[in-house]
């Protein structure tokens, strides 16, 4: 497997260099100087495979300490070294606003909260450009959206920690996406819009589309089924009544809820479909594909497994414009490069270690559970044991892989998980599509929107309904604590040595 | 003569089969309300149960939208200095519930199955 997969191992040594480097905090001067002293030796040993590979693995895992190190240093005008947070004196900022704005319902009115692109400061002690990328917390309606150049006076504050779970750090959670203050402006503070429309163009058109269509939504579908379906098509989880979201997390079928590679695969398979019906000669059709995806990573918040996702089935595409096979182990090597090159902290997030998991443990152990029980008999009745064999290997090799973090993170084991998804997953593939359905109706055709909307809701309900029977199963979740981590480490060492047998059997029945 | 390509009999078929089945699930879900109520399952699930101050764990306590890790903690505390609640306007007495927040989380909350 290694042999083929080159490009994943390299990956998986410029991951654990990120991780070293957050471990460790070895400074600048000792990371040049290991880069320098590995590469070199991979230089001198050129001519000896073996040696010279030990050499180029370990200089890539330095390089991934270096990258994730110079990441995160700050120019010098950074509003990190420009205040020391205090929370009885007022501050101004001047920014512009560099997210959707979330509101959210508090005792006494509203909290809305939305992410500020530093531009200017003004303290006590200093006054001038600033900047860096703050978290707002405001008790008054701001008057603005994404883009807007704001100013605002308020209180600067550090994240605090509420939990006492060590496993969650908000502060840790912020910092990591370069957050490191927060203004809490209240009731009575300045706030003053000065220009509009400041922000990414094209980020500024995704935001537009994100909120028609979740108008559209809104406009046709309960408070409930708005939030699942908001969710699903386009990634924004907020809505989601609390105790429906239990419901699927005790059942271990959450993740549909998180769009990644079952709604851009069915995204895809859409546009596929829709493409054919024009005359596009074939590589347009996947060249639109991919720009189309594109557009989908965009309007979705460009969440991990989505960008896993996208990458992914861009990859794949791409095979078949220049007729070469894809690789699914390479192509998933591919999308968490590409992560980590745009931000190193994303290997800390727990969305990317789930999401890259599941699919790896998916393509290393689904070809061999198949083969080995799923054979089938011919005619109509193997078919349908073929596929329904299938479902279950791809459900039990996704939950395997993630079984360990679930338990380690969220303190909850979910065997059912397996049997869950063989209702979930189909229901939610036909929701998907149904819910594109009524957002293109909303768009095109409204007087026809009301069949997609009662197709959507008994399927909804039929929906929640299994899982909430699913979820009356005896033993169909316990709770467990997991404090250290190495039982988790253990348990991931195992899987990993059973995944190399499996796989190296695999290989062996390949040459024979 | 008129033929569809593989790729258009399916958008036809699946648009045809939503217009029809939808059309027809409207009607009902419109119509009668034993299939409305019957339909509307998800809203029914999503509404959070009430809550016994006096027996719930606080992982069933943090269920209630607006009590979070610390009022539960609060809530458990309380419980545990005075035998537990003998009203839901007991929870005043919570620090960090005033009569205001009382009345937010007033309709989620009772005592034994009494709310």
């Amino acid at each position: 497997m290694l042999r083929h997969c080159p490009f994943f191992v390299l990956v998986v040594c410029f991951g654990l260099g990120i991780a070293g480097q957050d471990w460790l905090r070895w400074p600048i001067g000792v990371l040049i100087f290991v880069s320098l002293i590995l590469s070199l030796a991979a230089l001198v040993f050129f001519r000896r495979p073996e040696v010279a590979t030990v050499f180029l693995l370990m200089g890539f895992m330095a390089g991934g300490a270096l990258y994730s190190f110079s990441y995160q240093k700050f120019p010098a005008h950074h509003i990190y070294y420009r205040v020391a947070p205090d929370r009885r004196s007022v501050v101004q900022v001047q920014g512009v606003v560099a997210s959707e704005l979330r509101k959210k319902e508090m005792f006494r009115g509203q909290k809305i909260s939305f992410e500020l692109d530093v531009r200017g400061l003004k303290t006590g002690d200093f006054e001038g450009p600033a900047a860096g990328r703050i978290l707002v917390y405001c008790y008054r309606d701001p008057g603005c959206v994404y883009g807007d150049e704001v100013t605002l006076s308020g209180r600067l504050v550090r994240p605090y920690d509420f939990s006492r779970n060590p496993k969650f750090s908000y502060r840790k959670y912020l910092r990591r996406r370069g957050i490191y203050f927060i203004l809490n402006v209240k009731k009575d503070s300045f706030v003053r819009v000065t220009a509009r429309h400041r922000g990414h163009p094209l980020r500024q058109g995704m935001v537009t589309l994100r909120q028609r269509l979740r108008d559209i939504l809104k406009d046709h579908l309960s408070p409930a089924e708005y939030g699942v379906m908001q969710a699903v098509l386009i990634g924004d989880r907020s809505a989601i009544p609390p105790a429906l979201h239990r419901i699927f997390v005790q059942t271990g079928t959450a993740h549909v809820l998180a769009i990644s590679g079952l709604h851009v695969g069915i995204v895809a398979g859409l546009i596929v479909v829709l493409l054919r019906l024009l005359p596009v000669p074939v590589t347009g059709q996947y060249l639109l594909t991919m720009l189309f995806l594109a557009g989908y990573v965009g309007v979705t918040g460009a969440r991990p497994s989505v960008v896993r996702a996208a990458v992914m089935a861009g990859v794949f595409l791409s095979g078949f414009l220049v007729e070469r096979e894809t690789d699914g182990l390479n192509s998933l090597s591919w999308a968490a490069f590409l992560i980590l090159l745009l931000n190193p902290n994303a290997l800390f997030d727990i969305g990317f270690q789930l999401s890259f998991l599941s699919v790896m443990t998916i393509i290393l152990f689904y070809p061999s559970i198949v083969r080995r029980f799923f054979h089938g008999a011919p005619g109509k009745g193997g078919k349908a044991a073929r596929l329904i064999g299938r479902s279950f290997a791809v459900s039990f090799s996704a939950w395997a892989g993630v079984a360990g973090l679930i338990a380690y993170y969220f303190d909850i084991v979910t065997p059912v998980t397996i049997l869950a998804n063989l209702l979930v997953v189909p229901l939610m593939t036909i929701l998907v599509v149904l819910g594109f359905g009524l957002l293109a109706a909303g768009v095109i055709a409204p007087p026809m929107a009301h069949t997609f909307v009662a197709c959507v809701r008994v399927l909804l309900s039929l929906l929640v309904f299994g899982i909430q029977a699913i979820r009356r199963i005896p033993g169909a979740c316990f709770f467990v604590r997991v404090e250290p981590f190495w039982p988790i480490l253990l348990y991931y060492l195992v899987l990993s040595a059973f995944c190399l047998v499996v796989s190296r059997r695999g290989t062996q029945k390949g040459e024979n | 003569m008129l033929s569809f390509t593989r790729q258009e009999r399916l958008v036809l078929l699946s648009l045809s089969l939503v217009l029809s089945l939808g059309s027809i699930a409207h009607y009902f879900i419109q119509r009668f309300s034993p299939v409305r109520r019957v339909v509307c399952f998800t809203e029914a699930v999503s509404r959070p149960p009430r809550v016994d101050l006096n027996g719930a764990t606080p992982e069933q306590l943090r269920t209630v939208p607006g009590i979070g890790e610390v009022l539960a903690r609060r809530i458990e505390d309380y419980r545990r200095e005075h035998g537990g609640f003998e009203a839901c306007a007991d929870l005043k007495k919570v620090t960090g519930i005033g009569p205001r927040n009382y009345e937010y989380l007033a309709p989620f909350v009772m005592i034994g199955q009494q709310p």
